[in-house]
């Protein structure tokens, strides 16, 4: 009995994992990469790669397995969809962060996205700089500066909009 | 204050996080299942099949998403996901656009510097006679040629290759005059051809036209007598141009001078009053072989060459060392007469080798062989400069004429690599120098390239794909637009538009044909990608004709393909292999995939056909001469951005690339053209895609480079395919990983490896290198002017490496496409 509830709960926990974690990957990757209709897609592929490893052994962390991963397709996407010297391809789906916050938006969009990366790591999911270095695979150094210019440039539109 | 602002910052972005939209409304199920995008290897972003959404009613994602979640809590249930890869040893990699690197004809010594061989040798005429002793290009356009033995001087028109006697030993002028002497030195003074003969009277033709017709008189030189027998040459020097009036300046042994007389007003006349000693000391003349005036004095004497300056000798002046042995120059041409400018063309008979280098500060520009076989420099006695006869020939590149045993011959020497009109860096740098990664690191410009790169021409557009050396030495480039096709032109460093295409590519091949014609298959409809409607993959095939810069449809592809690779086959077809087509993949093929890896397709061999979405396995052969595809063997493996290379006895080397639309390839196959079959050949040491494999000199293969989509890495590694073992092997591993670089074989047998992408580090890359075959070692060989990735490389004739375009990218950022454009020299 007691072997049996530990493979069963192992077993359905991707299906778990899934409902439990891709909404907020998808928040993660929208925010990185300003289109949410393509963070979804990342974070489809994000859940295909954990697929092909599931289930994760016991002492695997699966949210920063989840961000790891998500980030760094993030990066690829981002890249393999300008190499090309296309640009837009389609209207980026950002109506949702117009509604909310425009300027707010248009500020964390003119970072770069690896810096918007770091913002979000360590502001809404508490990850240290060290952790944020470890998820991108820079020097810690890189992200602290990233960082203090991501605050830079976010805090005039923050303060202006307090007053 | 600053904890106001956090929180502030947390609240907002929170409120922001909240706001994405984070279950799909619309979605196919194509994306969903793990085909998308990234899933597919390398370069095509816009391929995705995400872009289809739009045209899907609302509600499809959802029951995307739940497929997606059954078949993966299926497979959990079923005893687990593995991680059910076809083996690691089973892939391969890589892939690139066509065109990213040529080879040269011949592999030159390698102690020579910026060695190319010539081209389009030819026998302009051949002479009874095998004493041609000298030529000279005609203000007529006409080729003046000295034959000794018949001691007459023709005139052959170069572009029928019909020769006139128009000065005979032992006749006199129809104008009436002196018997005219043998013939012994020629040279061309304004409009006139000057001819001295054996007695000393020196005669001028004048060209009425451009058909041979033209008059002879004696140039008046009252004491031509006193030069005694042993003139060693004669130039001339332009003070009129207007009126065609020239100064005459003439190498005399028997006064240790160069004798120069001005013209008088009536420009036929040379009076000896007017006469003066032009070198400020005077020297022994009588190993002097030839002189060439732009207004300073180039003397080409005991095998060297000297400058001089107002009768002084400029010992700051001197042709740069071409490498190998010392030479001995006998003859000395220019491709442009104006003071200092354009370049010396000079023959070096120990080394049989035309060597060009800058007027201005002798730095050498390259220098010329012939291919064995063909007509050879050896014994070259006589030699002219033609940039551009009209009607020569189509191409703008210098063509050498020259004057061997019995014949007048002429080959294109390839790119003029000094600009005659307008000086550039090109003009300036030394490209002999900075061989060693030492000096070139040191050598940083201000714009971060380093001296052996330069920058060239733009580009007409930021469209750019694929590049193709045409046989004329143009090179040219096609993109994602119908009207993007350029081509550069070495002569002048500049692009300019060329044909339109009848449908802008991504992902195609271009192939140059044993004609020279261009053959570009396949790839994605660009403007369908760009309004985002469609991504199926083009069959159609175009071909460019470069004499006449016009596009013509031919036949199609059996199936579309794009990121395939095109192969130039000995016998003139071109052999097609795998590439992607999504309208091959779907929620069928994915769900068959995600079925095999979760096990409950059964043990054993995944059903390949099934489990390559998109990534085809089949093959084709273009020939040219019917204009027909066909197709021929499969591979064992579907592939896309595999790399695909002629080895030296005909078989097709392909290897690496994408499969299943996830997994990075290692394995390898032998196309062999007689029995239009595949076959297994050993694997990569790694998987590998966007790599870039380069015949050798040797016939070995080197791949370097690439991306492993399985630890999500740019690859550093190098590796050697050995054809008499089948084996690959590691080698020397680049100073920086790179995905996607261009790598490019020299002239002298080294590879030059540019740009690329370093995931997670720099992103595009600027740093290049160099693969030295000999050692297996890679060493840093400077810096590009900007950072590129998917860009172009090609192998100009005289040497150098045509950089273009090409994105630069910073890691996660969007980058930027690039129409600039660079040189680099060895």
């Amino acid at each position: 009995m007691e072997l049996v509830a530990a493979l069963r709960p192992m077993s359905v926990s991707l299906d778990e994992a899934f409902r439990e974690h891709q909404p907020w990957l998808v928040q993660r990757l929208a925010l990185v990469v300003g289109d949410a209709e393509e963070a979804r897609d990342l974070a489809q592929q994000t859940f295909v790669r954990a697929a092909e490893r599931w289930p994760f052994p016991p002492e695997q962390n699966v949210p920063r397995w989840l961000a790891v991963v998500g980030l760094r397709l993030a990066l690829n996407e981002r890249r393999r969809r300008r190499r090309w010297g296309f640009l837009a391809v389609r209207d980026t789906d950002a109506t949702w962060a117009l509604k909310t916050n425009p300027d707010l938006w248009h500020a964390l969009m003119s970072l770069d996205p690896r810096a918007r990366a770091a913002l979000v790591l360590t502001v809404l999911d508490g990850y240290t700089q060290d952790e944020v270095a470890g998820v991108l695979g820079v020097a810690r150094g890189t992200v602290a500066s990233w960082l203090s210019r991501s605050r830079d440039r976010l805090r005039p539109i923050l303060e202006e909009r307090v007053r | 204050m600053s904890d106001d602002f956090d929180l502030r910052l947390r609240r907002e972005l929170r409120a922001l996080a909240d706001a994405v939209p984070t279950s799909s409304t619309v979605r196919p199920v194509a994306t969903v299942v793990g085909y998308s995008a990234d899933s597919y290897g390398g370069p095509e972003p816009l391929l995705s099949p995400v872009r289809v959404h739009h045209r899907l009613p609302i509600g499809f994602g959802a029951a995307a998403v739940a497929l997606f979640i059954v078949l993966v809590a299926a497979a959990a249930l079923s005893g687990g996901l593995r991680g059910g890869r076809p083996g690691a040893s089973d892939g391969a990699s890589a892939g690139t656009s066509a065109g990213q690197s040529a080879s040269a004809a011949t592999s030159p010594r390698a102690d020579m510097g910026l060695v190319a061989p010539v081209f389009q040798e030819e026998v302009v005429l051949s002479f009874g006679s095998d004493d041609l002793t000298s030529v000279v290009l005609g203000p007529d356009g006409g080729a003046y040629v000295l034959d000794d033995t018949a001691g007459t001087v023709y005139r052959v028109d170069l572009q029928t290759g019909t020769r006139l006697a128009v000065f005979v030993a032992g006749t006199a002028p129809i104008s009436g005059g002196p018997i005219i002497g043998k013939p012994r030195l020629l040279a061309i003074g304004g409009s006139d051809v000057l001819i001295l003969d054996d007695s000393n009277s020196l005669w001028r033709w004048r060209p009425k036209d451009n058909a041979g017709r033209g008059s002879l008189a004696q140039v008046k030189i009252p004491d031509s007598k006193s030069w005694g027998n042993g003139v060693r040459a004669i130039g001339t020097f332009v003070t009129n141009p207007l009126v065609g009036q020239y100064n005459i300046y003439v190498v005399v042994p028997n006064v240790n001078q160069i004798l120069k007389y001005p013209s008088a007003a009536d420009r036929n006349s040379y009076p000896t009053e007017g006469r003066s000693n032009y070198l400020a000391d005077s020297r022994d003349v009588s190993r002097v072989d030839d002189l060439n005036i732009d207004g300073d004095v180039y003397l080409v004497d005991g095998g060297k060459i000297e400058k001089f300056a107002l009768g002084q000798a400029d010992k700051g002046w001197s042709p740069a060392d071409p490498g190998a042995r010392a030479p001995y120059y006998t003859r000395l041409a220019a491709d442009n007469s104006a003071l200092g400018q354009g370049a010396f063309y000079a023959f070096d008979k120990t080394e049989t080798r035309i060597v060009a280098f800058s007027k201005q500060d002798g730095a050498l520009v390259a220098q010329f062989v012939t291919p064995a076989g063909a007509p050879s420099f050896s014994g070259l006695t006589g030699m002219f400069i033609a940039a551009g006869i009209a009607g020569a020939s189509p191409m703008q590149y210098p063509m050498l004429y020259w004057t061997a045993g019995g014949n007048l011959l002429s080959a294109h020497l390839g790119a003029n690599t000094v600009p005659t009109a307008e000086p550039s860096p090109t003009a300036t740098t030394g490209p002999a120098a900075s061989q060693t990664a030492a000096s070139t690191a040191t050598a940083e410009s201000s714009s971060g390239a380093t001296r052996n790169f330069t920058p060239t021409g733009t580009m007409t557009s930021t469209d750019n794909g694929a590049a193709t050396p045409l046989l004329d030495g143009r090179v040219l480039i096609i993109g994602p637009s119908p009207t993007s096709p350029q081509l550069y032109d070495p002569a002048r460093g500049k692009f300019s538009a060329t044909g339109a295409m009848a449908v802008g590519r991504i992902g195609e091949t271009a192939t140059r044909l044993q004609d020279g014609r261009v053959l570009i298959a396949g790839g994605f409809d660009a403007a369908s990608l760009m309004t985002a409607t469609d991504g199926a993959s083009l069959t159609s095939a175009e071909l460019y004709d470069p004499a006449t810069g016009v596009f013509s449809q031919t036949g199609s592809m059996t199936r579309g393909r794009s990121y395939h690779t095109a192969t130039l086959l000995d016998d003139g077809r071109v052999l097609i292999v795998g590439g992607y087509d999504p309208s091959m993949g779907g929620a069928t093929v994915s769900a068959a995939l995600m079925a095999y890896h979760s096990g409950s397709a059964g043990a054993g061999t995944p059903p390949r056909t099934m489990l390559a979405p998109g990534n085809l396995a089949s093959a084709e052969l273009y020939d040219p001469v019917t204009g027909t595809f066909s197709q021929t063997g499969s591979m064992a493996t579907g592939r896309s951005n595999e790399t695909a290379t002629l080895l030296t006895d005909g078989r097709v080397l392909v290897a690496g690339g994408l499969t299943d639309g996830t997994l990075s390839l290692a394995s390898a196959e032998l196309y062999d053209p007689h029995t239009g079959k595949f076959s297994q050949t050993g694997a990569m040491t790694t998987v590998r895609e966007m790599g870039v494999a380069t015949l050798l000199s040797d016939g070995r293969v080197l791949i370097v480079g690439g991306f492993d989509r399985q630890t999500n890495l740019s690859i550093g590694s190098a590796e050697l395919f050995d054809p008499r073992t089948g084996k690959f092997s590691k080698t020397g591993a680049m100073t920086e990983p790179r995905e996607n670089p261009t790598a490019t074989r020299l002239l002298d047998g080294r590879v030059l490896v540019t740009g690329g992408y370093a995931q997670n580090q720099a992103g595009s890359l600027a740093s290049a290198e160099l693969f030295d075959p000999t050692t297996g070692a890679f060493a840093a060989a400077g810096s590009m002017s900007t950072s590129r990735e998917n860009h172009t490389a090609t192998l100009l004739p005289d040497g150098r490496v045509l950089i273009a375009g090409g994105v630069n990218s910073p890691p996660m950022s969007d980058g930027v496409a690039l129409a600039s454009a660079e040189l680099y020299a060895p």
